[in-house]
């Protein structure tokens, strides 16, 4: 457009240039070559913002899967599943008939502890415990993302293994989280059992909200 | 499930504790963990739940209990049956206990006087179990004591009262049926022959008519005056149920019960009637003679209007038909004569539909020296004056009189479940344990005897009258558990504990003989004379539907429950006929004082059609002196305007404008239909297109795999009580959120009970319309949610998601029911507040800025199923209760499975009287309606 | 190109006729930020502007803190004066976008004088309106769910929800205008550059001109971009609205549920965006001595894209009462009849007074030349525009299907202010980009002077 060009012209005999030195505001070829640059270092620093937080947000540290939380008595699941062979429901009774998996009483630990290495100091707790007649306080390990409805009951009525969620404890000296239990997760496997197999939400009840947020 | 004892449970111990979300706590795992542990879970849940999920949160606790869980393990739910007190008369119920909660009052189904079915009231007492501020420790001269000092106190007394065989010692109690309240007051007047006792209620006398009670499953008529037989009465749930079980029977037809109401002010039993004639109390008499002179078969004495005297050819017509058995009931604020009409009216043609029921309440008791009067008269030279569970300081005509009179006395002692105006006027208040956490007895109407048991561990310190009169005459304390057992010994007898067991589970014992008392079989026609038309207007005063006699006023459930006629919330008004204020030149909202005698009060007036010109209506309750932040000085207090003598009418009163205006907190504005199709009406045998006839759509037809939940509300048989709104509070934590908000129009009741005015203004006719979620199959909301916070789920319910919500209130918007309802401000109850302990803990609590509806209450859905999928069967019919569905008294509300063509609901779709609302629109409701009837013989005018 | 040129050329007299040159009219616009001394009436609007901008500060505080219930909405009122505003701002926004891609596409010169201003009206207007979408959520810190991005939890936006087109046509729309204006400021920069009295000034405007030299290179590059940002905003005009009038048309309710919504909201808009174009220009030339070159005619001209848009928005107006009654509807029909003569129909008869009879004013030519006249049309105009959204919203809501629940709505001070406080926001804005940025175009305005000088 003629008009545009028109202004080069114009620039040149401009009125009244402050000092012909600045005549660029100090704005030389290399000064406006480095300006560009930290231009493009701005957006890739935005990038690498917005990635990082979204790693974060998948990372261990943020879900804390394999981290073992200190508990008050070192309890490995390795010893007690794979080498004393105990069934999961020898310690959490009530997981197949209500929501909850349920904790061992003290008394149960006792059944075997009030003799096997009940001189070992780590077990302090379970017999003050068991003296003072208080609750013994475990680390809670597995936790779901909020306002869930969870009920282990019927995940085991449906033929879920234990080991589906938390992994082989088995192998757990001390007991860390073995998937991130995500919504996610929980949608993976929702989804890919349901009867109809398609997946689409309102289509299967696995899939209904309602499932599992009321 | 034992029901033997009371749920061990312990004091609750409320400090939040950094935790994980409310879910996870409420239902993950909860074995093992004590109750105070998970309601600390509970409660910081909420504290958290504002929060962005961005902080990492700690991993906290699981428990290894000490012992291992034995019988006190605590069970998800449990079920107790027990009896709500409505004014000394038991009405059965079952209260629902969550993880050692109680979270919900259930009718009782074995129950007479229940069926299963709780009125709005009754249930809830729930809340006011868990009010902050009911009364928890004995007062002394308004300061903080304990049950020791009082002890102490006592003792001394007790010394002087045994010398003097109990003189000048003056008790004041409400009228009860509880054989161990009644025992320990006879014990006591043994014991002190020359102790006084009297007996108060604000409330209708609803034993005035002896041991008369109607049957109406058997009778073809009913003639009601100024009777609120269906909602205010000790067996209203009964009288209701049998009502609409003989209506239902006949939709089809124009024969079946019909029904007459007589009254001066619209209430919920006249509305239901084919004809309705609203007349002031001075044309009443006008209109019972020339009804009288009708069955006399005399000539017809003239000076009715046309109005009046069309009713009374159509009431004798009907009276008179062959072997129709006609019943007349009479309101207890009728005058007697009234009611004597009525007993000659009923001896005529309603003997095989009347009943004899035992007197049981202790009314007519030979022991008791006579009411509050005497009381008053007594006092003047007692030394020991006390009112056990009474508040005459407020609730009654002499209120200013009784708190002078017992401030005169030396030694004054008031019990009751809050330091209320009476407690204020006495040295001694000690605080009277909730009936949900303490033992008592209690007797229906009809006779049936219910033992109360505590569902809790009392929350407080409070102690159950029973024991509190033993207590004063020995001087010693005796556990109610044992008083009561003391009684129910010499009733059961042998085998007692076994019979004792029964009588916890089912909740009911068989009632003994009644004896017809001993009235003179024949009833003359009395001749009533006409009052001469009154000046001025007749002003009457009523027990709030709400709130009663007042006793209810910090119960903020019924605060905030809207009246049925005006929707009011948080007050009451000046109800009037729209002639009369267009005489005055009053609008509603004017703020009026009302005069009668010498007495006045200030309220805002209420045009309210239906009610009779010539006349005025104001309700007990409000304006209270003594109460806690929910319930002080709401509205005005009526009791101004009660006269002594006739306590319930006053002639001669006064309406004047002040020329200032007040602002409702009213939850409907409009009560036109405005000639849409919303409540519709149709003849007997008369057919609607079908629910499920094609509607013209370009959307594909909802699959309906598995189970199709769906719901349908019998616009026939609601005569809009509001208990399923109650039902609902109380199911799904829905929260109050106070009069300020409800005049913003920011209620939250999940389900509504829409009501219109059909007909001219004074005959008016209100119809009820419950509109709860219509979990429509092209659900508007859904399509405009741009998270998709609302979806719909396999079984066709239209899920809310409350955790995904971020308030955009678009579904609101597109949302033609008006069925969602959003958290404008933060409403939820303190985490650390006594009432979230009664918060049903499967439900999450919502935090502000979060869309919530009705959600046919999914948490029982799903319990139900997973129930059923365990068992490896199918869910049965009805197995599956919506909360308002249960609660309601002439179950309108059935809930079920469509994809079951045998289920209830399916059936109800098929009615030819079904319909859904607004289907034109095209969204599919899931739930329809079943039309009104009009049974009104053609020809007549629609009553 | 010259030809076409010659045909669409409209006879604004180039002001070189006038005895413009090139160098005064660039002493003339670049003064103006380039002045040491500040002129009275910038300081008292600027001012006036910051307490706006701090009362909106408050609002939001106190938004935050209590949620959305310090507003009046309610069930049934769930939108409010969120939605209005944002609906309205929007609408300002249109002009500027407007003036410079599809006039400059349609090679009106006249646009030069007038486009550089407008297009920054249109992003602070855009910037006012963006505002409140995020105002109006319950809980505004999830307004991040709008977004489809990878979370844990494994679900996306609702796409079906005209609430996330929305997201993306305004920010979309907000992106390309600010780009098509920053493109259009680097030669002018440049020249300020060149012009600067001061070394702050130097480095200012050398940074922000990213190393524009002002070579035939750049001339080139910069040409073609300017006219493809054109060709790509064109079509976001339309589109804004448009599918901000879906999220009204794609509800059910009577009052919104309506087809004619789309076209008549694009209408709307670049009719209030040209009222508040005038409602600006026309004190600023006189307050900056710019009559030269925004003229009389100038304001004509706009005045005619006024008149026809009006007459787009009268259409919309009689077409929904048309529907309601051709259709029979019931609801619909009350809907009609409640907005004439309903609670609010002071507010909707007023919306007739303002839109639909004062731009007839202009009919005359006299007044249309006007300046006095012109504006206080155009206030009007700005007025009525938001008084029609706040119709439109309101009465549509506070009765729809079912009587029982029924409701009003009263607005709490609380909503004046977040209005205010943006309106404020608006004017600080504007006055702050007079102070520092060309309010003309020079490299254009010098183009069409020289096309004159030109023998």
């Amino acid at each position: 457009m003629a008009g545009l060009t028109g202004c080069t012209t114009m620039s040149e005999k401009s009125p009244r240039s402050p000092s012909s030195r600045s005549g660029d505001g100090g704005f030389g070829p290399r000064t406006t070559q480095g300006v560009r640059l930290a231009l493009l270092g701005v957006v890739l620093a935005a990038g690498a913002a917005g990635v990082s937080t979204f790693a974060y947000f998948q990372s261990p540290y943020w879900n804390r899967v394999g981290v073992a939380s200190s508990q008050p008595i070192p309890f490995s699941h390795r010893h007690h599943v794979s080498e004393v062979h105990l069934d999961c429901r020898f310690c959490h009774a009530t997981a197949e008939t209500s929501p909850a998996a349920g904790m061992p009483s003290v008394t149960t630990c006792l059944t075997c502890h009030s003799q096997l290495f009940a001189r070992e100091a780590m077990f302090i707790p379970l017999q003050q415990s068991a003296r003072t007649r208080t609750p013994l306080l475990w680390a809670k390990v597995n936790t779901l993302p909020d306002h869930v409805i969870f009920d282990h009951s019927i995940h085991l009525a449906r033929g879920l293994a234990c080991a589906a969620c938390h992994g082989d404890v088995g192998s757990m000296a001390l007991t860390a989280k073995a998937r991130a239990l995500t919504m996610r997760q929980c949608l993976d496997c929702h989804r890919s059992s349901s009867p109809s197999g398609h997946t689409a939400p309102g289509t299967n009840l696995l899939t209904n909200c309602s499932t599992c947020h009321h | 499930m034992s029901s033997l004892n009371p749920v061990h449970s312990s004091p609750p111990d409320r400090a939040p504790r950094a935790t994980d979300e409310f879910a996870a706590g409420a239902s993950v795992w909860r074995d093992g963990i004590e109750r105070r542990d998970f309601l600390k879970l509970m409660g910081a849940s909420l504290l958290l739940a504002g929060l962005p999920a961005c902080t990492r949160r700690p991993p906290d606790a699981l428990v290894s209990r000490a012992d291992p869980p034995g019988a006190d393990a605590i069970p998800e739910l449990q079920w107790y049956a027990t009896a709500v007190p409505w004014h000394g008369y038991a009405r059965g119920a079952l209260v629902r206990i969550a993880r050692g909660r109680p979270i919900l009052l259930e009718g009782n189904p074995d129950h007479p006087e229940s069926r299963g079915a709780l009125d709005a009231v009754s249930q809830a007492m729930i809340l006011s179990l868990y009010d902050p501020e009911r009364s928890g420790s004995p007062r002394q001269r308004d300061a903080a004591a304990d049950w020791d000092a009082f002890t102490a106190a006592w003792s001394a007394q007790h010394t002087a009262m045994s010398e003097r065989r109990g003189a000048r010692l003056a008790i004041l109690t409400e009228p009860t049926t509880s054989p161990t309240l009644i025992r320990e007051i006879h014990a006591l007047l043994e014991e002190w022959p020359e102790a006084r006792w009297f007996q108060h209620s604000a409330m209708p006398e609803y034993e005035r008519n002896g041991s008369v009670d109607v049957d109406l499953s058997q009778a073809d008529v009913l003639f009601t005056i100024g009777s609120d037989l269906f909602y205010q009465h000790p067996s209203a749930i009964r009288h209701v149920a049998d009502f609409t079980r003989r209506r239902a029977a006949t939709v089809d037809k124009h024969s079946g019960l019909r029904m007459h109401a007589l009254e001066a002010t619209p209430t919920l039993t006249g509305m239901r009637a084919d004809r309705r004639l609203a007349v002031a109390p001075d044309r009443q008499a006008a209109v019972l003679n020339s009804l009288t002179t009708f069955f006399r078969g005399e000539p017809q004495t003239t000076g009715l209007s046309s109005r009046e005297s069309e009713f009374v050819r159509r009431l004798a017509g009907d009276v008179r038909k062959t072997h129709a058995v006609a019943v007349c009931v009479v309101g207890e604020e009728m005058p007697a004569e009234i009611q004597s009409w009525a007993n000659a009216f009923n001896a005529q043609f309603g003997a095989t539909a009347l009943r004899t029921r035992p007197i049981l309440r202790s009314d007519s008791d030979p022991a008791c020296h006579g009411g509050l009067a005497e009381f008053l008269d007594a006092l003047a030279s007692a030394e020991v004056a006390i009112v056990l569970g009474a508040n005459p300081a407020y609730a009654s005509p002499r209120a200013a009189a009784t708190t002078e009179a017992l401030k005169k006395v030396p030694f004054t002692v008031h019990a009751g479940e809050s330091a209320d105006e009476t407690a204020g006027a006495s040295i001694w208040h000690l605080p009277e344990a909730h009936f949900l956490e303490s033992w008592s007895d209690l007797r229906a109407y009809s006779g049936e005897a219910t033992i109360l048991q505590p569902a809790t561990r009392p929350l407080h310190e409070g102690r159950s009258l029973a024991e509190i009169v033993h207590f004063l005459r020995t001087g010693a304390w005796q556990s109610a558990y044992e008083l009561v057992r003391t009684t129910w010994r010499s009733f059961l007898g042998s085998a007692f504990e076994m019979e004792w067991n029964r009588a916890l589970q089912r909740g009911v014992l068989a009632a003994p003989t009644a004896r017809p008392d001993s009235k003179s079989p024949d009833f003359p026609w009395p001749v009533l004379a006409g009052r001469a038309p009154a000046t001025g207007l007749v002003v009457l005063i009523r027990a709030d539907l709400n709130l009663h006699d007042g006793r209810w006023a910090n119960n903020a459930w019924l605060q905030e429950l809207p009246r049925p006629f005006t929707a009011l919330t948080w007050e009451n008004a000046v109800l009037m006929a729209a002639t009369d204020a267009r005489e005055r030149g009053l609008k509603s909202g004017d703020l009026v004082a009302c005069q009668a005698g010498d007495a006045g009060i200030e309220g805002p007036v209420w045009i309210l059609p239906g009610q009779a010109p010539g006349c005025v209506t104001v309700h007990l309750g409000g304006g209270r002196a003594r109460a806690g932040h929910v319930g002080l000085a709401r509205g005005f207090n009526a009791y101004a305007l009660q006269d002594p003598v006739s306590p319930w009418t006053r002639a001669g009163g006064s309406v004047r404008a002040t020329g200032r205006r007040q602002e409702f907190a009213s939850t409907q504005r409009h009560f036109q239909m405005e000639g849409r199709d919303l409540v519709r009406e149709i003849r007997p045998g008369q057919t609607l297109r079908s629910v499920d006839a094609a509607q013209p759509t370009l959307l594909p037809a909802w699959p309906r795999e598995g189970y199709a939940w769906a719901m349908s509300i019998d616009l026939d048989a609601c005569f809009g009580c509001n208990a399923c709104i109650v039902a609902c509070q109380a199911e799904n934590n829905i929260p109050v959120v106070g009069r300020d908000q409800v005049i913003r129009e920011r209620e939250m009741h999940w389900i509504r009970v829409d009501r219109y005015f059909t007909g001219e203004a004074e005959n008016a006719r209100l119809v009820h319309q419950p509109v709860p979620c219509m979990q429509c199959e092209n659900a508007p909301c859904e399509l405009v949610c741009p998270v998709g916070a609302t979806v719909h789920s396999s079984e066709g319910l239209n899920d809310m998601v409350y955790n995904r919500c971020v308030g955009t209130r678009y579904c609101a918007n597109n949302c033609p029911y008006k069925v969602r309802r959003f958290n404008f401000l933060d409403y939820r109850m303190p985490a650390d507040s006594l009432p979230y302990l009664g918060a049903n803990p499967v439900v999450s609590i919502r935090e502000r800025g979060v869309m919530e509806k009705c959600t046919y209450c999914v948490q029982r859905i799903d319990a139900g199923r997973s129930a059923a999928e365990r068992a490896g069967r199918r869910v049965r019919d009805g197995e599956i209760q919506t909360a308002c569905q249960q609660a309601c008294p002439v179950g309108a509300i059935v809930f079920g499975d469509l994809s079951d063509p045998a289920s209830n609901v399916s059936r109800r779709r098929r009615d030819p009287r079904s319909y859904a609302l607004l289907e034109e629109l095209g969204t599919r409701p899931r739930t329809t309606y079943l039309a009104r009837v009009n049974r009104e013989p053609p020809g007549g005018e629609g009553a | 190109m010259i030809e076409g040129n010659a045909i669409l050329q409209t006879d604004v007299p180039n002001p070189a006729r006038a005895g413009l040159t090139g160098p005064a009219m660039t002493r003339t616009v670049a003064d103006i930020p380039l002045a040491h001394r500040l002129p009275r009436f910038w300081w008292v609007a600027f001012v006036a502007g910051g307490m706006g901008v701090l009362l909106l500060f408050v609002a939001i505080g106190w938004l935050f803190l209590r949620g959305v219930g310090v507003w009046g909405i309610n069930r049934p009122v769930a939108w409010g004066f969120a939605i209005v505003n944002f609906v309205w701002w929007i609408g300002i926004g249109h002009a500027g976008t407007f003036i410079s891609a599809i006039l400059l596409l349609l090679y009106q010169d006249w646009r030069t004088s007038i486009s550089r201003f407008t297009e920054a009206m249109t992003l602070f207007a855009v910037a006012c309106a963006g505002i409140y979408p995020i105002l109006h959520l319950g809980r505004p810190q999830f307004l991040y769910w709008l977004l489809p991005y990878p979370d844990t939890m494994g679900v996306w936006p609702q796409f079906r929800s005209p609430l996330v087109w929305d997201v993306f046509a305004v920010s979309t729309y907000a992106t390309v205008s600010l780009l098509f204006w920053y493109i259009g400021l680097l030669p002018d920069l440049a020249t300020m550059r060149r012009l600067a009295r001061t070394r702050w000034q130097a480095r200012l405007y050398g940074l922000m001109s990213l190393g524009w030299r002002g070579d035939a290179v750049h001339w080139a590059d910069y040409e073609r971009l300017y006219r493809t940002l054109a060709g790509l905003a064109a079509p976001l005009v339309v589109s804004v609205h448009s599918i901000v009038g879906l999220d009204f048309a794609v509800a059910l309710l009577p009052g919104w549920h309506s087809t004619i919504f789309p076209p008549y909201f694009v209408g709307g808009a670049i009719f209030s965006g040209f009222s508040m174009v005038l409602t600006l220009v026309i004190p600023l030339r006189r307050w900056y001595h710019l009559e030269a070159l925004i003229t009389t005619r100038h304001l004509e001209l706009m005045a005619k894209v006024l008149m026809v848009t009006g007459w787009v928005v009268i259409y919309g107006y009689f077409s929904e009462f048309y529907e309601a009654w051709r259709a029979g509807n019931i609801f619909d029909r009350y809907m009609a009849v409640n907005r004439a003569v309903g609670p609010y129909a002071p507010w909707f008869w007023l919306l007739i007074a303002c839109n639909v009879l004062s731009p007839q004013v202009l009919w005359r030519r006299r007044w249309r030349c006007n300046p006095a006249v012109l504006f206080a049309v155009a206030l009007a105009v700005n007025a009525g525009m938001w008084i029609e959204r706040f119709v439109i919203v309101i009465t549509s809501l506070h009765r729809d299907f079912i009587p029982a629940a029924w409701g009003m709505f009263t607005p709490t001070r609380w909503d004046i202010a977040t209005l205010a406080g943006t309106i404020g926001l608006f004017v600080a804005l504007l006055f702050l980009f007079l102070r520092f940025v060309p309010a003309i175009s020079m490299s254009e305005m010098r183009g069409w002077l020289t096309r004159e000088e030109r023998p």
